[in-house]
């Protein structure tokens, strides 16, 4: 894949935290692309670095003791350093965000109706009438009932499921080419979670913006990613297009994801869970991140970071590819 | 809806009574507080206080004479002054009720006004030197005591420089009546509202600093900053709607304390006969009848405050209207 | 032609002045003070506040004359046409009502005005009726029957105009009692029950034309008034006279500075003194009245039950230092005696002090301290009472150094001046010790030895009882009343009687006496002849405004 095809290009990304212990860097060297009309997901578990990741896109860390170096390539324009007034132009219009918690991303004291109107026109110059028809359509197309009725409605009138579903439609109301979903379904329940992939899905073909979608849940990541980034301490471990990632998992941190996803078809089988945590941001180790809990570590895995290895897709492991697969059929303890 | 109402009411009234008798209970314990013998006149015979005490009931026992002057409060309404023979006090509280309405309600669109800017711009320099000098202002305007600062401002503008171009426009001091000249009422109230708000100022703009914030860490404000709004938009727009909730009821309460008669150190200060000073002259004086009339007036006016910032608070924010 | 038109504008403007008003007539007299003083009705109230109005108000068949200087404390004729010799070794006066006056309400002034208004003190409850006013026959029985009140002791003629008082016993101070306006004539139809804030329509030189007391009042011409004496109700120099009511002293001081008002009632704060004094000196008067400062001490109670202890307190109190926490020897004059220096009987005298004779010059405390061991009160628990107002308070402090310094364990209580007059009379509430004040009625020498020190005026249980030491001595209310017997024929002799008395009961050491005070008044710039009569202080009618 070209650069020049590249809807979003991130090279090297990593942010750091001024602390009063020194430097912590939460994402070190963090490289990925996102295409045209390509949902790409990113999953790990927290404190992975997967949703600084993302703000830093917008650059909406709102930390004053952060520094963000790398590069964020948006359809050629540099967003690292970029100057407030042109982030500004950008967010909400060109790439927009939703986050994690429905019940708290919408201002309490506006309708919902009134809160997209107000990302509608801060973007186009619509009159108060074409930007509440707008609003109205939107409401529509993300499948809120009644519109009409609904638009006048509070936050905390929803339920959870419309909350989300108001986001989403506010989010896409200036048709962004990107959409950052910062783990969109966590908070909802199961039922609504499926409504709300649905609607994820269909929006890259309704809209056409492409979507990097957070998750720590592998099977979001199963039902609707294109292409699947692992993250681990702060770096992308293993990337690969879906099919292949679950096909042919090749870092052996994948491997303990994959392990602690329950089957439904199948002998029921205990949960493996990964033993051990990850280090903490300011005790990285100065090899492997994963190493320490890594089964299968070996001496030169704790001396140096491996790099990401490009066969069959790209991996951070210096196992090599032929001994993975035998590594992988061990079973793996209790 | 009915029954909230019905609700308050019992709750006014009850309110109502406890203090009412618990004034009228503090009163006769007061050593030499019985009015006889001052309204008799100074060397006045026994007879005379005797008689003095017969005709205001002062002979009776003290439940009977609540009961008598609640009477003559509330059924009769001509409940008479024990220290200005003949004067009835509940005429006297409604002619000064408009003093301190434009007192207070001048005051307060000042120091809301002022206290929204300096909260503002506080919250949005957080931690630079525009907000720390800014909150040491607020400070100071809370550490003077209000009758310090009336007294400081009448030794400059009515005193030391009085004649100067500065304060020469300041009219002497006391309460011009707004259909007698509006002009004059503006310019007789200007310094004493500067003053009043002074000390508002100060503790609304820390309130509302904090609760700016508070509110600036909430997650719809990163919503609204995704959004693409500039900060300015944010803060205005998202933030200060739902800190201004807080200030909205701290404001209903002591709107409604003031205007009971609580800014009487202000009035007293600047000859201002409002409420505030009736109270304080009845205190003065002792006079029950007027204490009473007074301070019935403020409860009232208290309670009524509650239950009008309760309805406010459903009104401004959206979430607590199924909550009632 | 021109000078010809010049003349007859001269000639005009010649008429024009001669008619204006003769010089200082107009203008408004703006008064300032920090609130009312109780009821409106002339025969009820009994402050210093309102008797300065009542008497520009109202009539009574004498007063004193209102003009400055000694002949102020003078009773002349009134509404009647002369002062009469009493008759019948003083138990009868008659007098003839003047003809042709009339009350602000246009109703002439008759007999039967007389009689309404003097029956009208016994059914008001007027302070004085049961003290002053029932020494007129028939004056008991109204007392004890108000509404059915005769007053048979009154007889007037209509048809010649004449009106007698029968008195009981002789009374040297009757007429004087007639001069205050209690025994102000008011209209016939004025009903019988107190005015309260409804000013009563009167026959003197000005009316009010409004009342409220939480915002003041506005006086005008009377137009009815014609001066029938210059003496008795002098024709009042300014047209319209305010009284303004709600202004702190501090502000009223400041007020008068910037020229907003022409004389303030109230005290200047020490404060200002030094300022007024400097800055303000022509616009400062200072006379001396009759009014002192004393603290008397309970009798009848521990410690000061001990006439030792009391000896003490009297030798070791310093007169300059509580003159100068008065604001200094121009505005308080020290004293050992009761009466003030301008009484009638008044003779200097004081044996608490260093070089006993005359005037008092330094404590003594050698003798002090000798007196307080003899006692045996070292170590005894005092409270001094005294009022939150300056200099009481001041005072009080001052005295309760002074007691421990004697050996007392004294502490302090500063009261609510509203309250604390009526405080200190009550012996429920076993005061032993009080910083307090007694202002005379009228110039007569027994308004304060007898009203002060008579066993009459000692009521215990009651908030008014003036006699606060509780001082009661047979023997000297035998002389009281004998000087009172002698006040009508042989005023000398009187006066002589009196000053023994007041030496007696200065030895007894019943109170110390610490000063007479000395008015200031503070006026506007503008603001000419001003008169300061010796019974109702400032005159505010005899005031000139306009230049």
């Amino acid at each position: 894949m070209s650069d020049s095809q590249a809807l979003l290009s991130v090279r090297d990304l990593s942010v750091s935290f001024r602390t009063r212990g020194g430097l912590i860097r939460a994402v070190d060297g963090v490289s990925f692309d996102v295409l045209p009309q390509q949902i790409f997901g990113i999953v790990g578990e927290s404190g992975s670095g997967k949703s600084l990741t993302i703000l830093s896109i917008l650059n909406l860390i709102g930390d004053p003791n952060v520094i963000i170096a790398g590069s964020i390539r948006f359809a050629g324009q540099e967003l690292v350093g970029a100057p407030a007034p042109v982030m500004r132009s950008i967010r909400g219009n060109k790439i927009a965000m939703i986050f994690q918690d429905p019940m708290t991303a919408l201002t309490p004291v506006h309708t919902i109706g009134a809160q997209i109107i107000e990302q509608i026109r801060q973007h186009r110059q619509l009159s108060a009438a074409a930007a509440h028809q707008r609003m109205l359509d939107l409401l529509d197309a993300v499948g809120i009932p009644d519109p009409r009725q609904t638009f006048r409605r509070y936050p905390h009138e929803l339920s959870g499921g419309q909350r989300q579903r108001a986001v989403i439609a506010m989010a896409l109301s200036c048709d962004p080419a990107l959409l950052l979903a910062d783990e969109p379904t966590t908070a909802l329940d199961v039922t609504v979670q499926a409504q709300i992939l649905d609607l994820i899905r269909d929006l890259r073909i309704k809209f056409g913006s492409s979507i990097i979608l957070i998750t720590h849940n592998l099977g979001v990541v199963a039902e609707v990613a294109d292409q699947v980034a692992v993250m681990y301490s702060g770096r992308i471990v293993e990337q690969a297009n879906t099919a292949d990632l679950f096909a042919n998992p090749s870092h052996p941190y994948s491997w303990g994801l994959l392990g602690s996803m329950p089957v439904l078809d199948g002998p029921r089988k205990r949960l493996a869970a990964i033993p051990g945590l990850p280090p903490a941001l300011d005790h990285r180790p100065p090899g492997c991140a994963f190493a320490p809990r890594c089964h299968f570590v070996r001496a030169a895995c704790e001396t140096t970071p491996p790099p990401l290895r490009a066969a069959p897709h790209p991996v951070a492991c210096i196992i090599d590819e032929h001994e993975r697969t035998s590594l992988r059929m061990e079973p793996l303890e209790q | 809806m009915l029954s909230a109402i019905i609700r308050r009411l019992i709750h006014m009234i009850a309110v109502l009574f406890g203090i009412s008798v618990l004034v009228f209970l503090i009163f006769f314990a007061t050593p030499g507080a019985n009015p006889a013998a001052r309204i008799a006149g100074r060397n006045a015979s026994p007879q005379t206080i005797a008689r003095v005490e017969r005709q205001f009931g002062l002979n009776k026992p003290l439940p009977v004479q609540y009961g008598l002057m609640m009477k003559k409060l509330f059924i009769t309404q001509n409940l008479t002054s024990f220290v200005n023979l003949g004067e009835k006090v509940v005429p006297q509280v409604f002619r000064a009720a408009p003093i301190t309405l434009s007192l207070v309600t001048g005051a307060a669109v000042i120091w809301i006004g002022f206290a929204v800017l300096i909260g503002l711009l506080a919250a949005a320099f957080r931690d630079t030197l525009i907000d720390r000098i800014l909150m040491i202002l607020s400070l100071i305007g809370i550490s003077m005591p209000v009758f310090w600062v009336a007294t400081m401002a009448n030794l400059i503008t009515q005193g030391q420089f009085h004649h100067s171009w500065l304060f020469s426009w300041v009219p002497p001091l006391g309460y011009v009546p707004f259909n007698t000249s509006p002009l004059g009422w503006f310019k007789a109230l200007i310094i004493p509202w500067f003053t009043l708000a002074i000390l508002y100022i100060g503790l609304y703009a820390r309130v509302l600093r904090a609760a700016l914030i508070e509110t600036m860490q909430e997650d719809y404000i990163r919503t609204a900053r995704a959004k693409g709004l500039s900060e300015r938009q944010v803060l205005m727009h998202h933030a200060l709607r739902s800190a201004m909730i807080g200030i909205v009821t701290l404001f209903g309460l002591d709107f409604g304390a003031l205007v009971g008669g609580g800014a009487l150190l202000t009035e007293v200060v600047f000859g201002l006969q409002g409420i505030g000073y009736l109270t304080y002259q009845a205190l003065e004086t002792l006079d029950l009848p007027m204490i009473l009339a007074t301070v019935i007036y403020a409860s009232v006016f208290v309670v009524m405050s509650n239950a009008v910032v309760d309805i406010l608070y459903a009104v401004i924010d959206p979430r607590a209207r199924q909550a009632r | 032609m021109i000078k010809r038109i010049l003349l007859l504008a001269l000639l005009l403007a010649g008429m024009a002045t001669a008619q204006a008003a003769p010089a200082g007539y107009g203008g408004t007299l703006r008064m300032v003070t920090v609130s009312a003083s109780g009821t409106f009705d002339p025969q009820v109230n009994y402050t210093l506040r309102y008797a300065q109005l009542f008497q520009m108000l109202y009539d009574g068949l004498v007063t004193f004359a209102k003009t400055g200087g000694p002949k102020s404390v003078t009773i002349v004729p009134d509404l009647a046409t002369a002062v009469p010799v009493p008759t019948d070794h003083g138990l009868t006066y008659q007098f003839t009502l003047r003809t042709g006056v009339k009350f602000s309400n246009g109703q002439p002034v008759t007999t039967a005005a007389v009689v309404h208004s003097f029956r009208r003190l016994f059914k008001v409850n007027s302070p004085n009726a049961g003290t002053w006013y029932d020494v007129i026959v028939g004056g008991r029985r109204c007392l004890a029957h108000p509404r059915s009140c005769k007053l048979q002791g009154l007889v007037v003629d209509p048809a010649t105009n004449s009106i007698t008082f029968h008195l009981r016993h002789p009374d040297a101070e009757f007429l004087d009692q007639l001069a205050l306006a209690f025994a102000a004539i008011l209209p016939v139809n004025t009903p019988d029950h107190n005015m309260g804030t409804r000013p009563v329509p009167g026959t003197g030189t000005y009316m009010v034309k409004s009342y409220d007391p939480s915002t003041g009042l506005v006086m005008v011409r009377n137009p009815y008034f014609h001066q029938w004496s210059a003496l008795a109700q002098p024709k009042g120099f300014p047209s319209v006279i305010t009284y303004r009511f709600g202004l702190s002293a501090e502000s009223q001081v400041t007020a008068v500075e910037n020229g907003q008002y022409d004389w303030m009632y109230e005290d200047v704060p020490a404060d200002r003194l030094n300022e007024i004094a400097t800055k303000y000196t022509k616009q400062v008067h200072i006379t001396p009245t009759n009014w002192t400062l004393y603290v008397p001490m309970n009798v009848n109670i521990p410690p000061f039950n001990n006439k030792d202890a009391r000896l003490a307190v009297e030798y070791a109190m310093n007169r300059e230092s509580t003159v100068k926490l008065a604001g200094g020897n121009r505005l308080a004059i020290p004293t050992c005696i009761t009466l003030p220096p301008k009484m009638p009987g008044y003779s200097a005298y004081c044996p608490f002090t260093k070089n006993p004779g005359k005037h008092w010059s330094a404590p003594n405390w050698r003798l002090a301290r000798h007196y307080m061991k003899k006692s045996g009160m070292i170590g005894q628990k005092v409270t001094v009472i005294t009022s939150l107002q300056a200099p009481y308070r001041q005072i009080g402090v001052y005295t309760q150094d002074v007691l421990n310094r004697l050996g007392f364990k004294a502490s302090v209580k500063a009261i609510s001046p509203n309250i604390d007059f009526t405080y200190i009379q009550n012996t429920n509430n076993h005061v032993q010790i009080s910083i307090t004040d007694w202002a005379q009625d009228y110039p007569a020498p027994s308004d304060f030895l007898n009203v002060l020190y008579s066993c009459n005026s000692f009521h215990k249980g009651s908030d008014s009882s003036i006699n606060i030491s509780g001082f009661c001595d047979p023997a000297i209310d035998a002389e009281m009343s004998k000087a009172e017997l002698f006040s009508l024929k042989h005023p000398n002799q009187a006066d002589a009687m009196w000053s023994h008395i007041d030496h007696q009961i200065t030895r007894r050491a019943v109170a110390v006496n610490l000063f007479s005070f000395e008015r200031l008044d503070f006026v506007s710039a503008r603001l000419r002849n001003f008169q300061f009569s010796g019974e109702f202080f400032f005159l505010p009618q005899l005031a000139k405004i306009k230049p």
